[in-house]
């Protein structure tokens, strides 16, 4: 069977607003806490699910620029926001599935990030929200 | 009310934009990403008419 690879290349929205080709990498993560639920006649620790603590890590070109990095995010911080990503801009179906965290947290965002002589990046994280799937 | 898009990173400009579950309508509305059909209103809010306490009858 040949080996089946995937080129990065994710679609990224923040409030609606896509900033795909602001975007230099992006981490999606879904967790849900694990609740040990090991009782007497157990032989293996065993969990079940608690609360979901999902989160997104993503790394972006500032700029201050009208519409661009800043402004997308400049008023969302100190609030929960929708996110979402795909796979690839392809619309969205089983093979690309789109996946969204509504009401996620935007803790903190480095206004300025600067090194002499190099882009300006900044990483920021969405923590928390209701996680779904769609791919319809 | 009714939203309009007007920079391509939300959607196409011009078409109506209908905010999702989450979306942070304010945001996108003061960073130029959308437009209201109505017009911001920036006075403050009338206050109430002040009105006469009933005299005390003695």
């Amino acid at each position: 069977m040949a080996t089946t690879t995937y080129l990065s290349n994710p679609t990224l929205t923040v409030n609606s607003v896509d900033l795909q080709d602001q975007c230099r990498s992006a981490t999606l993560t879904v967790k849900y806490d694990a609740l040990e639920s090991t009782a007497f006649g157990s032989t293996s620790r065993v969990f079940t699910a608690g609360l979901g603590d999902h989160e997104l890590t993503v790394t972006l070109l500032m700029s201050y620029a009208a519409t661009e990095t800043y402004a997308t995010l400049a008023t969302l911080v100190g609030t929960a926001t929708t996110v979402t990503m795909k796979p690839t801009s392809a619309a969205t179906g089983a093979t690309n599935p789109t996946f969204t965290l509504t009401g996620t947290f935007l803790e903190a965002l480095p206004v300025i990030d600067a090194a002499y002589g190099e882009l300006s990046e900044i990483d920021i994280t969405f923590k928390g929200g209701v996680y779904t799937v769609a791919v319809v | 009310m009714k939203y309009t898009i007007i920079s391509e990173r939300i959607g196409t400009v011009g078409e109506e934009f209908v905010p999702g579950l989450g979306t942070n309508v304010e945001a996108l509305l003061k960073h130029g990403f959308i437009e209201s059909d109505e017009p911001a209103n920036d006075s403050p809010a009338l206050k109430s008419a002040k009105t006469k306490a009933p005299a005390k009858k003695d």
